[in-house]
């Protein structure tokens, strides 16, 4: 993660702002990605709890949708 | 029942294994080794490993072999790693008698060797685990496996009458005593013979498991589809599930060549196919649930034609079963038994290896219903096709092989993802493309390399391995993608709010604290300081906005502020 690049800026904010219809403010983006990093978390640890309960070996893309909406309405402001 | 088979193929081959392989017995269905009800045996005793101390020698043989399988599991566990301390249990146990072996040897070379009343009969059995304990190495539950083995082989080659006797003397025991579990051994060991006489080639693990998970896909997919189509002008009999067999019961290779004439009989031609649901009414009792195929190789031996298929089956069934995995990677649409076959038991992998990733998403979909109704159009012939299996078998195939066209099919045409070409290659790439939010603003999605790298240092850090399946990368992205929707309509609506026309950091920090991701113990300076990495926290230190976030959050209180920057200094 140091050695390169954290995210793209630049996509972030064209993400947001297609969403909301609104400009963004400046290093506004670094807060939105810090929550996105937070929600990754979230979700990664959910489908990890998820797989193990489910028997499964890793983390599969049936665990992942399965806690894809509890952990999107945790993050709903 | 025991007499008139041929011993020496049928039981041994159960009884076969290598001396080094240790008897895992995963499954409950196996058919047990034909072991004597009442012998408990000298040699099982001394068990380091067992997991029970005692074992009750009134145990079922079911319960034995679980036992042991309990055993030869513990002993897989454990004697790696502590091997050496085993080993040297053992010496100290058994140097004396080694040793006494030796100076024997030495002493006496022409003296026969004495078998003791305790150990074990049979002098290869007992040379054989002297050679085994001098070498010392392997463990007593090899010993003791193989002790039985031999034993059992043994008895199995030279004396079969041996066993009836064995089984019914629990039974003399059980009217007498009345002790509790003994009509049990009886009954399981005459199972046990039975499985083991007749059909021990045809009793294999899989086929208990697959009924349940083609039940389940079945529901799911292609079944209920087809219902309304097949059963409404049918009299009564839900013939959904029984196979036009001896109509048509070719070889599997011209099914193909038969599709239009099934279509057209299937279709139009009522008397015909009431003709083989006649036929088929003793089958319909056996295959209405359509779960119990187990059965459909022993009983319908009556019936002439479908049992052909029945026994031809079979066997490539479980052939297949082995090798579907590797062949799935090939195999195409339609064609062969074996590639319908291959598909079927492929597509309940949980490896993303391939077409099935639509079906999984179509679990969970809002558009199933929409799919099933496009499902039932384009799989319809093939079903047909694959009717002239048996029914499981079709309701399979129906799945594997419909369900790859007309779930892309029925994909694109709902234009499910807006993107447009993203899900054209299906299984091949994800790639960042073009979407259009409701705002009517093209976006792309962020790249998959970087939402893998986050995804994989999470599902290591929360206890995963840090592996993500293309499958899961799949999901995720679909998942962040509804992320940033939602955030981007809550920061719209709070910018609204506030009457203006940008989103600012307040925003930012109000959404985060709705989130309940920040409160007063985590600051979101703290948070940042936790998960970004120093440039962009410099960023954030850096400039204006930060100040006057601070300002803000001061009012909130001061107290959080003096611990914000402890967390900050830490």
């Amino acid at each position: 993660m140091p050695g390169q690049k954290a995210y793209p800026r630049a996509t972030v904010k064209k993400i947001v702002k297609a969403h909301a219809n609104c400009n963004v403010s400046k290093n506004v983006d670094v807060m939105i990605y810090l929550d996105y990093v937070l929600f990754m978390q979230t979700l990664m640890k959910e489908a990890t709890i998820e797989a193990k309960q489910g028997g499964e070996r890793g983390i599969t893309g049936r665990s992942v949708k399965k806690v894809t909406a509890d952990t999107l309405a945790k993050f709903k402001g | 029942m025991a007499d008139n088979n041929p011993p020496q193929q049928l039981t041994r081959t159960p009884s076969k294994p290598s001396s080094s392989q240790i008897p895992v017995r995963t499954t409950p269905g196996v058919p047990t080794l034909p072991r004597p009800a009442y012998t408990p045996g000298p040699s099982r005793t001394p068990r380091l490993l067992s997991a029970h101390n005692t074992p009750n020698p009134n145990a079922t043989p079911h319960v034995r072999a679980a036992y042991r399988a309990i055993d030869s599991r513990r002993a897989a566990i454990l004697t790696p790693h502590h091997r050496a301390r085993r080993r040297s249990l053992r010496e100290a146990r058994e140097t004396p008698r080694n040793f006494l072996l030796q100076l024997g040897k030495v002493l006496a070379p022409k003296t026969e060797r004495i078998p003791s009343s305790s150990s074990s009969p049979g002098s290869a059995l007992s040379g054989q685990q002297q050679q085994q304990q001098e070498e010392g190495d392997t463990s007593e539950e090899l010993t003791f496996d193989i002790s039985t083995r031999s034993r059992y082989g043994d008895d199995d080659d030279e004396e079969l009458p041996k066993r009836p006797r064995l089984s019914l003397a629990p039974e003399g025991e059980d009217w007498d005593d009345d002790d509790d579990e003994l009509p049990q051994p009886h009954r399981s060991a005459g199972l046990e013979d039975l499985t083991e006489n007749f059909t021990v080639q045809s009793i294999e693990l899989p086929r208990r498991v697959d009924p349940e998970r083609d039940g389940r896909l079945r529901d799911s997919m292609g079944r209920l589809s087809d219902f309304p189509q097949q059963v409404q002008p049918s009299d009564g009999i839900d013939s959904g599930f029984f196979p036009p067999a001896p109509m048509d019961d070719d070889e599997f290779g011209n099914a193909e060549d038969r599709i239009p004439d099934e279509f057209s009989r299937l279709d139009s031609d009522e008397t015909r196919r009431r003709e083989t649901i006649g036929h088929e009414g003793n089958l319909g009792l056996l295959g209405a649930g359509g779960r119990d195929s187990d059965f459909h190789i022993e009983v319908p031996l009556g019936m002439d034609e479908s049992t052909t298929t029945f026994m031809i089956n079979s066997p490539t069934r479980q052939f297949e079963m082995g090798q579907a995995s590797e062949a799935a990677a090939t195999s195409g649409q339609g064609g062969g038994f074996a590639e319908l076959m291959d598909q079927r038991s492929d597509s309940y992998d949980d490896n993303d290896n391939g077409p099935m990733t639509f079906g999984d998403y179509d679990n969970n979909d809002d558009g199933m219903g929409m799919d099933l109704d496009n499902r039932e159009q384009e799989g319809s012939d093939e079903e047909m096709m694959t009717r002239n299996y048996t029914p499981i078998r079709a309701g399979r195939a129906s799945i594997s092989a419909s369900a790859l066209a007309s779930a892309a099919a029925a994909r694109e045409r709902l234009g499910f993802f807006r993107e447009e070409g993203g899900e054209r290659g299906g299984f091949s790439k994800i790639k960042a493309t073009k979407k259009i939010s409701k705002h009517g603003i093209e976006y792309t999605s962020l790249p998959p390399a970087m939402v893998k790298r986050l995804a994989q240092t999470f599902a290591k850090t929360s206890g995963a391995k840090g592996n993500i399946s293309p499958e899961a990368l799949k999901a995720i992205m679909q998942a962040s993608d509804w992320f940033f929707e939602q955030l981007g309509d809550d920061l719209s609506a709070y910018a609204k709010h506030a009457h203006r026309k940008t989103i600012d950091m307040s925003d930012m920090l109000t959404l985060m604290k709705r989130q309940r991701q920040t409160n007063a113990q985590t600051t979101p300076f703290a948070l940042a300081q936790r998960y970004l990495p120093r440039e962009l926290l410099q960023e954030l230190r850096m400039t204006p906005p930060v100040p006057t976030k601070k300002r803000r959050k001061a009012a909130t209180s001061s107290r959080l502020e003096a611990m914000g920057e402890d967390e900050e200094v830490t």
